[in-house]
């Protein structure tokens, strides 16, 4: 029979226990779904072009890098799957404004508003495919509104507000098409992101706008793109159905406003959580 | 120029299957220690019960979000939820205790010494077994997991005083108990 021990015994013995688990647990886990291997889907365009980017790949980077922004638009425009590159940084156009005819009655705008706000069901069952619904929405965002366009696609969106000042948007679009047709710019940079496992594209930035209206009522109007904007999104395909996932706020902030702390602001991991959440 | 884009310091999200192999590569002594100390049964069942644990755990990642001690809380959540479920109306007790493998004790202990302390290990894991499972799971993080005062304050939602006085207690009770347990080997 020992000796009783005392109270700073008895935490050494408890110090000294330390169980640990077999190989056995570890050999068991290498099946776990974490450990098995991608199978990546790509729709029979994304393949095609993938593999149309692959063999080009080399070719594209070294002329990218020695011709100037015209060639590096037609580089990105064969690795960009889901995005039409402009062939310019820029557009300009102008215009006269015409005089307004007349207002728009209040009810008309208010039964606009109002046929805005469809539940998710109705846009469901108006839907072409069948939808998914991010089961991960960061804290404050609530479904605010949503539409179901002539081809079946759905948008929703998402909003938070921070006071009565600011608000924050976050757009999901899924369809057939939602990505077609949609521009960005000669030198937006388009990054490769995965998405449980798919591969879909990323692009902060968006088309920025500045009007001059001259002396003689001519509107001219230069639209940029630009890099470091608040709004950036997400895209990528999986069974045949093109998905987009935005984010934007009621003002546009630049990255240097302190944005990454701003409440509700929304960085790629998050939209890649929101993305890998739809289900 | 394109200017940096400066992502914020966000929590960490166990969402991709590397980030989540990472957190059990991480995580999963600290969890199967954890599910000994709650039901001290075969080596085989703990370890059934830490694979569950880290299954459940993958299935709910979507809706986590925190640091990594955060993610070890959560597991131990997921665990305690299932010991309650399987173990509900099963006392626990340590079975098949091989005390050789999972005592770490000196290079330089003497053959007598050891002896000691081989007795002395057993007398208090089966002590450890009778304590109420609250007092067990405080025992077991702060212990044989290693977790500050404060840090069990946290996970328990009790004042880190109210753990350091319950712990000062549990000890007393272990010392003054010791004989009779003892004598009941």
């Amino acid at each position: 029979m020992t000796q009783r021990p005392e109270e700073k015994d008895i935490e050494r013995l408890l110090f000294q226990i330390q169980p640990e688990p077999d190989d056995s647990l570890h050999e068991r886990m290498q099946s776990a779904p974490w450990n098995q291997a991608d199978t990546i889907e790509f729709p029979q365009k994304s393949r095609y072009l993938l593999r149309a980017a692959a063999t080009l790949l080399i070719t594209v980077l070294l002329v990218s890098l020695f011709f100037n922004t015209p060639v590096r638009s037609v580089a990105q425009q064969m690795l960009s799957i889901f995005f039409t590159i402009s062939p310019d940084e820029t557009r300009e156009h102008s215009f006269e404004r015409p005089e307004p005819t007349a207002t728009i009655p209040a009810e008309v705008i208010q039964a606009t508003v109002e046929s805005r706000r469809p539940p998710i069901e109705t846009l469901a069952a108006n839907a072409f495919v069948e939808i998914k619904l991010p089961q991960y929405l960061p804290d404050g965002y609530v479904y605010e509104s949503g539409y179901t366009d002539e081809s079946g696609n759905v948008f929703m969106t998402f909003s938070f507000a921070e006071g009565d000042r600011v608000r924050r948007f976050l757009n999901i679009h899924q369809g057939n098409d939602v990505t077609h047709g949609f521009e960005i710019g000669a030198n937006a940079i388009v990054q490769q992101v995965s998405i449980n496992g798919v591969i879909g594209e990323y692009v902060q930035g968006t088309w920025m706008t500045e009007e001059v209206t001259e002396t003689d009522g001519t509107v001219n109007m230069t639209t940029r793109w630009n890099n470091d904007t608040e709004l950036h999104f997400l895209s990528w395909s999986l069974d045949g159905v093109s998905y987009q996932i935005f984010y934007q706020s009621s003002l546009y902030f630049t990255l240097d406003d302190g944005l990454p702390d701003a409440p509700g602001y929304l960085t790629l991991d998050d939209l890649i959580a929101i993305a890998e959440s739809m289900e | 120029m394109a200017k940096n884009i400066t992502m914020p310091d966000i929590a960490q999200q166990y969402i991709s299957k590397s980030a989540f192999a990472s957190l059990y590569e991480h995580t999963n002594r600290s969890v199967y220690r954890y599910v000994y100390g709650l039901i001290g049964g075969s080596k085989q069942e703990v370890e059934d019960i830490t694979a569950e644990t880290f299954l459940k755990a993958w299935d709910a990642r979507k809706r986590f979000k925190g640091n990594m001690q955060q993610a070890t809380g959560w597991l131990f959540t997921i665990a305690k939820r299932i010991v309650i479920d399987r173990w509900r109306k099963r006392k626990v007790r340590p079975q098949n205790v091989n005390l050789d493998e999972m005592l770490v004790i000196a290079d330089d202990a003497t053959p007598e010494e050891r002896t000691t302390i081989m007795e002395q290990s057993r007398v208090l894991v089966s002590m450890l077994y009778d304590l109420p499972d609250d007092k067990r799971e405080i025992i077991v993080l702060r212990y044989l997991l290693n977790w500050s005062v404060n840090s069990i304050a946290e996970h328990t939602g009790k004042k880190p005083n109210t753990i350091s006085v319950t712990i000062r207690r549990i000890l007393q009770d272990l010392r003054d108990n010791w004989s009779d347990y003892q004598e009941g080997e």
